[in-house]
This record gives C-alpha cells, sequence and structure tokens, in this order.
C-alpha cells in the first residue's frame, strides 16, 4: 500500500473516525484505525464492535493495499506532521513508514484483512428525519437512558416511527422522557428500535443545523451518512418495557411554577441533602410549596419555599434532587407543570406550552418518605 | 428393692421418640415414607400452624387390616423386614418398625385405613401411646393418618419447637426431597387450609423446574451413568443455577436421600474448576446400587449411609459429574493453569506447603499483607465470631483448626489499633491495591484495608441503624420487578420484609409465589434489583437458624449484597469516603460475618523484616 496525501485533510478525517475506536479493548485490533487504498481513494475504518465508522478521502494512491495502524500513535504523529504532503507506505505484513517533510516514522501495524469488516446488512428501511427534528428528539430524551448494563434494553432510546408520527423515549427505571412529533412524514417504514446511546451521541457531533438525515435501518443495524463518513451502529435487539402503560392519565393535582425560581431552590437545597440519595421533599400547600431536606448524618438541613399555582389539598413528596434538577433543565418554558397523584406514585413534569405539533412528557418516580 | 427399673414401655417409647421425632417435619418424614414404601400414588399431606396443630398424611397406598392397624403402632412392628438377612437387602424407606410408635407416644394418633380389595376400613386412635379405641368405618383404600398436638404430653420438647413458619419450611424441604426422587407420585400439600402446591405425575426434569422455577428448564444438565453394578441418573445445574447457599443438592441413595459429606465432595471435586468457595452447583442425583452394598442402618433418622466400597462409589460420582459437565467444561479454559500465586515472587516463608505452622502472629499478618490474591488459605472465617453469633457454615472453617482462629481473633480485637494510631490525615494519599485493598499510611507504620469487608461494615451499622431508629427512603420503581420464588425462598421472604422495609424495598404479594418489587433504597446504583431480592435470601439462608435476631441477619445480607466488591475500581475520593465512615463504625476490625477489615503492619515489624534491627 502506498499513497500521498495533505496532512490536514488525513488528520480531520483521523480525527473522526478515532471517536469510535475504543480506549482499551479485549480485541486489540480494535485499538487501531484501517487505511485501505483503492486507486485514489482512501477509507479509513474504526470500530468498537458495536460501532463501526467509515471515512473516505481523496488521496494520490500509488499501490492499493490495507493496513491497520494503531489510533494513539497514528493520530499523534499525524496531529504533530509538519504541513504539507505526507507519504504512508506499507508492506503486507503491517509494518509502515510514514515521511513527512525530513522526517522517516517507522509503525508497526497489523495486516488490514485483520480488522472486522464491515457488517453486512441488507434490507435498509430509510427514514428522512430534519436536523433540528432529530437533534432535539435525541437531546431530550438522552438524560434518561440508563446506565446500567444489566438493562441492555434501557441502554438506548427507543425509537418508534409511523408514517405521519415519531417518538422517541428512553428510561432507566426511575424517569421517563417521551417526545412525540407529528410534523413527521415518511412512507417507508413503521417500526420500532432501540438505538445505543453512544451511537446517537456520536450522531449528535455530526449533525448540521440545517437539512436532513436518512437513518437506514436494518434488522439488526442502523445507518447514517453524513457527507464522506458512514456510521454503523448494532441495534439494541431487547424488548423495551412497556412504557406507556406506566405513564399516569388521572394525576389530579396539578401545579404550576417559575422553573428557574424553582431550579436555582433546588441547587441551593440539595447541597445540605444525604450524599447518597440526594432527597429532598416537596411539601404542597396551597400556593406555595416548601422545599427542604434534612442529613440525619451531617445534622444538617435546608427549607425554602417557592411561590406555586396550586389549589389542591396538601402533601409531602420526595424526590431525588439529582434526577428532578436533570428534568427540569430539559424544559425549556420559563414556567413548569408538574402534574401528581399521591406520594408514592409517578409525577409528570410538563412544559408550560407544548410546542406545535409536538408532544413532551417527562416523568419521575418519588423516594418514598416513611412518615 | 432395687434401684434399677425396667422401664414401661410407655416410657421407653417417649425416649425413642426424641430420636425419630424432633420436629414436626420429622414425623412428617416418617409418615410419607411409609405412604410410599405402601406404593402410594397420591399423597396429600395437610398441615396446620407448622405441624403443631396438625400434620395428616393421606395416601392411596395399600392400606391396613384391623390386626395391621393394631400392630403398627407397636414398638418394633414392622411389615418391612423379618430377618437378619432381610437387615441386609433392604429395598423400602423404612425399616425399624419404631416410628409409628414413637409418634402415638408423643402425640393424638387418628389412622384410618383400608386395604385395597376390603369393603371398609378401621379407623384407630391412639393417645400418649395408650389405644383408646378401634372401630369400623367407611373409608377408600389407602391410609390416612393424622397427628393432632405433637409434644402435648412433654411440654419441654414443645417449648423448643420453632415458630410455625419456620417449622412449616422444614416440612416443605422433607417434601420437597421424596418429591424429587418420586416424580411418578402426585404430592399435594396443604397449610392453613391454603394449597401451596400441588404437583401431580410427571417426569423428572418437570418435577424439577415445577418445584424451582421455570427458568431451571433450560439450565439442567442430564447424568445418565453405568458402572459395576451402580446407576447414576438424574440432573445436574450448569453454571446458572450455582447459588451462594447449600441446600438445593440432592443425593439419592436407592430412593432415600441422604446427606453424606464424601458423596458431596465426590461431585464438588467434579465441579470444582468451574465454581468458586462459597458457591454451590444444582444437582438432584440417584445413586442406586445392590441394597447389599450399602448400610442405611447407620442413623435412626436414616440420613447417613455406608457403602461398602466407598472410593469405588466416590470415583463414580465424581467422573459421572464430569463427564455431564464436560459440555461446559470444554467452553471454559482450564483455569487450574492460571493460579493467581503464579504472578507473585516467592514469598520468605513457605507458607503454601504448611500454612498452620505456628508462626509469630505478626509474622502471620505480614505474610497476608504480601499476598493479597491468595489470603483465603489463611483467612478462613474464624468459627466464634466477636461480633454476631449465627453459625457458621461448616465449609468455612474446612482444613483449619477452629481454635486457632477463634484465638486469634480474640487478639485482635483485644490488642485492636490503639486510639491514638488511627491517625490518618486526608492529606495523606490512599493506595488501592489490585483493586482490592486499600493501603495508607497511619504513625505507626502503615494499615490495609479490605475494601469490600469494609464498606460491609459500614452498611450494616447503617442497616442496623434504619432498622431501630430512622427508616430508609426506597426510590420508588418506574417499571416493578417481578419476582417469582420457591415456596421456601417466599415463606422465608415473608419473615423478613418487615426489615427490609425499613431499609427502603418495597414489597408486594403478587400473585403465586410471587413478589412485585415496588422500590429499592434509595441511591444504590444496583442493577438487577430481582436477582438482589434473591441473593439476600440465599445469604439469609446461609445463616441458618441460629439465635442471632432477624434484624441483624437482615442487615449482614444486605450489606454483604449491597457493598463493593473487591475488584471494583474507586477514585480517591471514593477511597476516602470509605475509609473515613469506617473509622466512624462500632467496630472497624470486623465485619459483620466476623472477618478482619484492618491490617496493621507497624513499623517496629517492617524494620525487624529489613533486618534493621
Amino acid at each position: 500500500m502506498q499513497f500521498s496525501v495533505d496532512k490536514n485533510n488525513l488528520l480531520s478525517h483521523i480525527q473522526k473516525v478515532s471517536k469510535v475506536s475504543p480506549t482499551r479493548s479485549t480485541m486489540p485490533i480494535l485499538n487501531s484505525i484501517l487505511f485501505d487504498i483503492k486507486e485514489n481513494q482512501l477509507t479509513l475504518r474504526s470500530s468498537d464492535i458495536e460501532i463501526t465508522m467509515n471515512a473516505t478521502l481523496n488521496v494520490n494512491g500509488k499501490e492499493d493495499g490495507a493496513v491497520a495502524l494503531p489510533t494513539r500513535i497514528i493520530y499523534d504523529i499525524i496531529n504533530e506532521a509538519e504541513e504539507g504532503e505526507l507519504i504512508l507506505s506499507s508492506d503486507t505484513e503491517g509494518a509502515c513508514t510514514l515521511k513527512s517533510g525530513k522526517g522517516v516514522f517507522e509503525i508497526m501495524g497489523r495486516p488490514g484483512d485483520e480488522f472486522p469488516s464491515l457488517p453486512k446488512i441488507s434490507n435498509f428501511n430509510d427514514v428522512e428525519i430534519e436536523n433540528s427534528t432529530l437533534r432535539r428528539m435525541i437531546q431530550k430524551t438522552i438524560i434518561a437512558v440508563s446506565k446500567d448494563e444489566l438493562k441492555p434494553a434501557l441502554m438506548g432510546v427507543l425509537f418508534q416511527i409511523k408514517r405521519h408520527e415519531i417518538r422517541t423515549v428512553a428510561t432507566d427505571g426511575h424517569r421517563l422522557v417521551c417526545l412525540i412529533r407529528q410534523d413527521f412524514q415518511n412512507e417507508a417504514y413503521e417500526g420500532e428500535v432501540i438505538i445505543p446511546v453512544k451511537f446517537l451521541n456520536l450522531l449528535l457531533g455530526y449533525l448540521d443545523s440545517e437539512g436532513t438525515t436518512l437513518l437506514s435501518i436494518s434488522e439488526n443495524h442502523v445507518k447514517v451518512e453524513l457527507d464522506s463518513t458512514v456510521i454503523y451502529s448494532r441495534i439494541i435487539d431487547e424488548h423495551f418495557p412497556d412504557y406507556e402503560s406506566v405513564i399516569p392519565k388521572d394525576n389530579d393535582k396539578i401545579i404550576s411554577m417559575d422553573l428557574n425560581s424553582l431550579l436555582s431552590t433546588i441547587r441551593r437545597v440539595v447541597i445540605f441533602s444525604n450524599k447518597t440519595t440526594h432527597q429532598i421533599s416537596l411539601s404542597l400547600s396551597k400556593n406555595i410549596t416548601k422545599i427542604s431536606t434534612v442529613n440525619q448524618e451531617s445534622r444538617t438541613s435546608a427549607d425554602e419555599e417557592v411561590d406555586i399555582n396550586y389549589s389542591g389539598d396538601d402533601m409531602v413528596v420526595g424526590y431525588n434532587a439529582e434526577y428532578l434538577k436533570e428534568i427540569l433543565r430539559n424544559v425549556d418554558t420559563n414556567n413548569v407543570i408538574l402534574k401528581l397523584k399521591s406520594s408514592i406514585s409517578a409525577c409528570l413534569i410538563l412544559p408550560e406550552e407544548q410546542k406545535e405539533n409536538e408532544d413532551f412528557t417527562m416523568l419521575l418516580m418519588p423516594i418514598r418518605l416513611n412518615e | 428393692m432395687s434401684k434399677i427399673k425396667i422401664l414401661s414401655d410407655q416410657l421407653t417409647n417417649k425416649i425413642a421418640a426424641g430420636e425419630v421425632v424432633q420436629r414436626p417435619a420429622s414425623l412428617v418424614k416418617e409418615l410419607v415414607e411409609n405412604s410410599l414404601d405402601a406404593g402410594a400414588r397420591e399423597i396429600t399431606i395437610v398441615i396446620k400452624s407448622g405441624g403443631k396443630a396438625l400434620c395428616q398424611v393421606i395416601d392411596n397406598g395399600d392400606g391396613m387390616g384391623k390386626d395391621d392397624l393394631l400392630l403398627a403402632f407397636e414398638r418394633y412392628a414392622t411389615s418391612k423386614i423379618a430377618t437378619t438377612e432381610d437387615l441386609m437387602a433392604i429395598r423400602t424407606l423404612g425399616f425399624r418398625g419404631e416410628a409409628l410408635a414413637s409418634i402415638a407416644a408423643v402425640a393424638i394418633v387418628n389412622a384410618v385405613s383400608a386395604e385395597k380389595a376390603a369393603e371398609s376400613g378401621y379407623e384407630l386412635r391412639v393417645e400418649g401411646g395408650s389405644f383408646r379405641d378401634i372401630k369400623p368405618i367407611a373409608a377408600t383404600s389407602g391410609t390416612n393418618i393424622s397427628v393432632k398436638n405433637l409434644f402435648y404430653n412433654i411440654p419441654a420438647r414443645r417449648k423448643f419447637l420453632k415458630s410455625s413458619d419456620v417449622e412449616f419450611r422444614h416440612i416443605i424441604e422433607i417434601i420437597r426431597k421424596f418429591s424429587m426422587i418420586h416424580p411418578q407420585v402426585q404430592f399435594t400439600l396443604i397449610h392453613n387450609d391454603k394449597e401451596v402446591f400441588r404437583l401431580r405425575p410427571e417426569e423428572l426434569i418437570d418435577r424439577v423446574v415445577n418445584l424451582y422455577s421455570s427458568e431451571y428448564r433450560g439450565n439442567l444438565i442430564r447424568v445418565d451413568e453405568t458402572s459395576a453394578g451402580m446407576t447414576l441418573s438424574g440432573y445436574i445445574g450448569n453454571l446458572n443455577l450455582v447459588r451462594a447457599r447449600h441446600g438445593d443438592q440432592y443425593l439419592f441413595v436407592n430412593n432415600r436421600f441422604v446427606s453424606d459429606r464424601l458423596m458431596n465432595h465426590a461431585i464438588n471435586t467434579a465441579y470444582s474448576k468451574l465454581i468458586s468457595r462459597g458457591e454451590y452447583p444444582f444437582y438432584c442425583l440417584h445413586i442406586q446400587l445392590d441394597p447389599a452394598a450399602v448400610d442405611v442402618n447407620v442413623h435412626p433418622a436414616k440420613m447417613e449411609v455406608k457403602f461398602r466400597e466407598q472410593n469405588s462409589v466416590y470415583r463414580f460420582l465424581e467422573d459421572s459429574v464430569k463427564s455431564g459437565l464436560k459440555v461446559i467444561m470444554n467452553v471454559i479454559p482450564d483455569l487450574a493453569r492460571f493460579a493467581p500465586e503464579h504472578y507473585y515472587a516467592p514469598l520468605p516463608v513457605n507458607r503454601k506447603d504448611q500454612p498452620d505452622q505456628e508462626l509469630p502472629d505478626t509474622e502471620k499478618e505480614m505474610i497476608e499483607a504480601q499476598s493479597p490474591s491468595s489470603n483465603h488459605d489463611f483467612l478462613s472465617f474464624p468459627q466464634t465470631r466477636p461480633e454476631s453469633q449465627a453459625e457458621m457454615p461448616l465449609h468455612f472453617s474446612q482444613g483449619r483448626p477452629v481454635g486457632q482462629w477463634t484465638e486469634r481473633a480474640r487478639r485482635f480485637v483485644e490488642q485492636g489499633l490503639p486510639e491514638s494510631q488511627v491517625d490518618y490525615r486526608p492529606d495523606i494519599p490512599l493506595y488501592q491495591l489490585h483493586n482490592k485493598y486499600i493501603i495508607t499510611q497511619v504513625k505507626s507504620g502503615l494499615v490495609i484495608i479490605d475494601q469490600h469487608v469494609a464498606h460491609e461494615r459500614i452498611l450494616y451499622d447503617n442497616a442496623i441503624k434504619a432498622m431501630s431508629e430512622q427508616p430508609w427512603r426506597g426510590q420508588q420503581l418506574l417499571f416493578p420487578q417481578i419476582v417469582e420464588l420457591s415456596v421456601m425462598d417466599f415463606s422465608m421472604l415473608l419473615d423478613v420484609i418487615p426489615f427490609l422495609e425499613k431499609i427502603g424495598f418495597s414489597l408486594r404479594e403478587f400473585g403465586k409465589n410471587t413478589v412485585a418489587l415496588e422500590a429499592v433504597p434509595a441511591g444504590m446504583t444496583w442493577g438487577n434489583e430481582s436477582t438482589i431480592i434473591k441473593e439476600i435470601l440465599d445469604h439469609y439462608h446461609e445463616f441458618g437458624t441460629k439465635d442471632t435476631s432477624i434484624q441483624s441477619k437482615v442487615a449482614a445480607s444486605y450489606s454483604c449484597k449491597a457493598a463493593i466488591k473487591s475488584g471494583d475500581k474507586l477514585t480517591e475520593e471514593e477511597m476516602r469516603n470509605l475509609v473515613d465512615n469506617l473509622f466512624a463504625t462500632q467496630n472497624p476490625y470486623f465485619c459483620p460475618h466476623g472477618r478482619p477489615i484492618i491490617i496493621n503492619l507497624t513499623i517496629k515489624e517492617l524494620d525487624k523484616r529489613f533486618e534493621r534491627v
């Protein structure tokens, strides 16, 4: 294999694909980037098995071939290399020479055929989504994705796609976010997939603010093409829990309040809460709520009142303040609506008014208070 | 007049009863054995108040005529053997002819029995060992014996019976054993007028699945071996069925459940490369061999047997299980080659060969400190613990003289670390060794802290506090976890629920032997909540029924399961927090199970090792 290429051109592509390369893996080959030259086209590929990313660029090809080079070293040297042309060549064993300016650098790689090949996929269903919509749908739900490897189904965002509606849902068993958009048109595909959070984070980094993105969904994989890059990801092949049944319909205690004053109060009170449970309690009464916490161990406590609009019965309910904060930060209206039923059932958290063609619901489970 | 008198029959029966009938479960065992010996295909067991009020066994076996019925309650009266030669070739479960007489001596017995061909049966009442009356009664073929008010005439014994729940669990365990070896027989168990289970005649694998849960079906490995007149059949569990407690291990010899340490050892040896200490595989195995080759008349409870060819049975058992396990073994590399000691430089003292050699105490501690990976050889658990008095399972003390540890533990606690030595300051760094131990400097030298047991101690103290003072908060779950339990685990769970609730769990009964887990302690990041409940139960069970309070048992089980494990990477801050909290506990030196938490290595000792002094 041999080719020459401009340093900055190669660097920008390596930067992209290196994000997928795992820093540590049980398969050493995955800690490298595949360089594959065919005529004048160079394909860079990285993979952590779950996600595979391909980037192509035009170079001056001299000899076809492929080599897998260690991510860290190749990234560092190309980053530090002098401006101008780079010449890379390698033999079939994987020994690679990089020439840059007056420098000659020998890198030991692995033969290119050892690198995992692209997932073999057939029957893609293409779903076209506006970038702004997709970004919002991912950003809003991603906060509730579980980090618990024992619950694989919850480690991604559920996409439910219909002809005129698209939903994203995520939950970690304590909270849940569901975003429904009706301003969506798609004639080709109806179905649902759980997409891993790592892929979605990666995607967020590449989405342009304008335009649309084509999400290609197959039985086991999802694929996105962005200019010269293609990202493949496995789909989480698990059963997503029946989330609709846990979204309460009859929560009749309705509170509306100023989002910022609530958030800043919580931020102050949480300082005094128990460091493991982060538990705070909301004591609701007519038009006022007291937000308080007591930490038995450090004998600290906090109490602060917030004005609210509420006319129901008095009630006390406890929450994990960290969860509540994250959820409230997700609300983008000046006021927030809380709908409650009892101190042990789910609380609905909603924006003051929904955006057009959108239904945005968040849900938080309380912490039981032992009276 | 001579002082020595021949005791009356009534009195001798009462004395004998002590051997045969220890608790309602042993009574049920005797009655069910009789039913099985009588060829019953359907056996119904009715229990009230854990068997203290009523144990009734109804079968459809051969039944007895009038004369047999009368004789059955005499001592040494049996239909099962007649000559000494018979004793050498016992194929029935019972044979001693003591059981009914013993039972009749200590309870109110009502027996109804009818022979197959007979038109009617007879009813016999026996109270405190003396016959009340016998009269004809309409009855279908079979025998129906009800035993009421066990030990009503021996208040001292009655006092020693445990709570109804505990006694009932023993009964379940007995019936479970019978039902497993007789899958072709229908067993119905009724407790306090509620049907606990009804096991219809079925294949062994279905029986096992019905007794445990459906997850067992895909995880059982069939064993079928024959060699030199012995056959072994049944099922062993794969690694998914490995549990943290003994109990789900059943070995039958000629249809009889036996608990034989040697034979258990044979099976465990076959598993040895697959499981670690403190893990117990599931098995349900049946050895059949010539009755003459095995003596069951070793103990009245007949739990023990003697094999004439002990070694060949051992080898047969080990080899058979091994070949059954080949399926799993093939995919697992030979772990024996990766013995951890290979990674460490040889120690100055040859401790591997003589672990119990009398070393000075300080030296021992140092050795332990140097070789964390193999400290299990040394740190066998003490038999008597300074903190909780719960009984230690037998396996923990294997191969180590008990007295030695007790002495060591005692000295350790007495000497402890003087207050002034625990002077570690926040600016002194903490190191984590092999993601397992935390090392830090104190005035007198250095301390090594086992992170798992340290966290366990902290959680234990907190849990006890939660139970007695301020209960913990529970985080409600969005999707309640449905936990399916065996009858036994379910009944055990009912005991501990009030305590689990104090530490933040919330459980609701959800159908038969099933609970819905609705909340878990807030702030706990645990993963699979439903297996946690099962593990806590396993651990709780392992504690046995000793006298420690339920509260401290639940707390210990919880803390053991919730604590960080050895192998978990900790950040500096986490370590700091752990150590801070540890020194704030009541006893930072020993964990609730009695394992040491801190090992202290003084500068003086170090100087000595480096031959500076």
